[in-house]
């Protein structure tokens, strides 16, 4: 995929998640979800997986597509990551990104402090991303 | 500018373990360390004390590392292989496997070991995210692995790499062995990234070999689809000896023709 398609693919407005994203414990420090399908006109299989690290307290939210790979990554207080601190969205500008697990990022200053419905609502909101149901934990 | 050992030491004494560091919520302490995940992400590791006696430490990645490679479609631990070598990492670096996290335990009376514990721990998060190349390189076993982890995160009962005596008396290697609640299956993988057409007509060979086992397994091929072209007669071919599905779109049907 290539930074185009990448465009392409976020501005399409029709982006939908039909289902309740459900947390499970993955292990003690980990509450997560995985395989979440992102329905689309293009028909491209884009599946949003996430974490939560409550000691910390530390969000991730991950869509990859199937075949090519990560594509882009909201994450608040996480790791560091180069100038772009600890909350930053990665994203695809090249076709090397996914192989890499997307080594660019933007900071977000402006999803430090929010609550994680905050920070799914905006992320909603940017992404052009329809969530009929609700985050459930 | 001439260079000796006592000018160099002098250089890095000044380098530090910790590039930031604050205390989150739990109360463990978190150091931002110089070393870095493949995609140029800090790696972070954690400062726990114990709640017992000693007032030991725990320094741990918190599942860092397991999460890092997740967001790749990638499960250190799906495999034996990567268990293994998981282990064979551990081993090597003195670090412990704990619910998806690595770390070391320090005692109190030792904790100016810290920095060991650190460049250890750090180290073998590196190694550890580096087996998404390493496996990568390897072209047929990559995909049987991908295979193989599918099996694991469905929870299939499975065993890998079984061996068979054939019709011919020559022993036949099947890739996977799955047992379903009611029907077994011999599940075969094919991949090949350049010429793919000897490989389909091996599988194809070996199904017929074990023409025998036929009343007490279901025949299952499975090729990766994400290749690209396979030659219609190849499949076509095997489809007349077992059940031909591609990996990963036909996920859902796989699943449930061997859960079966």
């Amino acid at each position: 995929m290539d930074r185009a398609e990448f465009e392409q693919l976020r501005n399409l407005p029709d982006k939908e998640i039909k289902n309740d994203i459900v947390f499970h414990d993955e292990n003690p420090s980990t509450l997560a979800f995985n395989d979440v399908m992102v329905s689309n006109s293009l028909g491209i299989e884009l599946i949003l997986n996430g974490v939560i690290k409550p000691d910390i307290p530390a969000y991730k939210f991950n869509f990859s597509v199937r075949g090519v790979g990560a594509i882009c990554r909201v994450e608040v207080n996480s790791t560091i990551h180069k100038e772009a601190g600890r909350t930053h969205k990665h994203e695809l500008r090249y076709e090397s990104c996914p192989r890499q697990n997307l080594p660019y990022a933007v900071a977000r200053p402006d999803l430090e402090g929010m609550s994680l419905e905050e920070i799914w609502k905006t992320i909603c909101t940017q992404a052009l991303i329809k969530h009929s149901g609700k985050l459930i934990f | 500018m001439s260079l000796d050992c006592e000018k160099i030491k002098d250089i890095v004494q000044s380098f530090s373990l910790v590039e930031a560091c604050d205390v989150i919520k739990s109360g463990a302490i978190r150091i931002a360390t110089p070393f870095h995940y493949p995609n140029g992400s800090n790696i972070d590791l954690f400062l726990n004390p114990t709640n017992d006696l000693f007032k030991d430490f725990i320094l741990t990645d918190l599942g860092q590392t397991a999460d890092y490679v997740t967001d790749m479609q990638f499960n250190l631990w799906a495999t034996k292989k990567r268990r293994g070598l998981i282990n064979d990492i551990c081993s090597a670096l003195g670090v412990e496997q704990k619910d998806s996290s690595f770390q070391i335990q320090i005692q109190a009376s030792e904790i100016n070991a810290l920095p060991q514990a650190i460049v250890r721990l750090a180290q073998t998060c590196i190694r550890a995210t580096d087996l998404i190349f390493t496996q990568r390189l390897q072209d047929s076993g990559t995909f049987q692995e991908e295979v193989e982890e599918f099996l694991a995160a469905k929870d299939l009962s499975y065993e890998p790499d079984i061996t068979l005596p054939g019709r011919f008396q020559y022993v036949i290697k099947v890739d996977f062995r799955v047992k379903g609640r009611r029907i077994s299956s011999l599940v075969q993988t094919l991949s090949t990234r350049t010429n793919n057409h000897p490989a389909a007509i091996e599988i194809f060979r070996r199904w017929y070999d074990l023409e025998s086992y036929r009343n007490a397994y279901q025949f299952v091929t499975i090729y990766d689809e994400s290749l690209g072209i396979y030659r219609e007669d190849d499949l076509k071919r095997l489809s007349e000896q077992s059940i031909v599905f591609g990996f990963p779109k036909e996920q859902a049907q796989i699943n449930e023709v061997l859960a079966a």
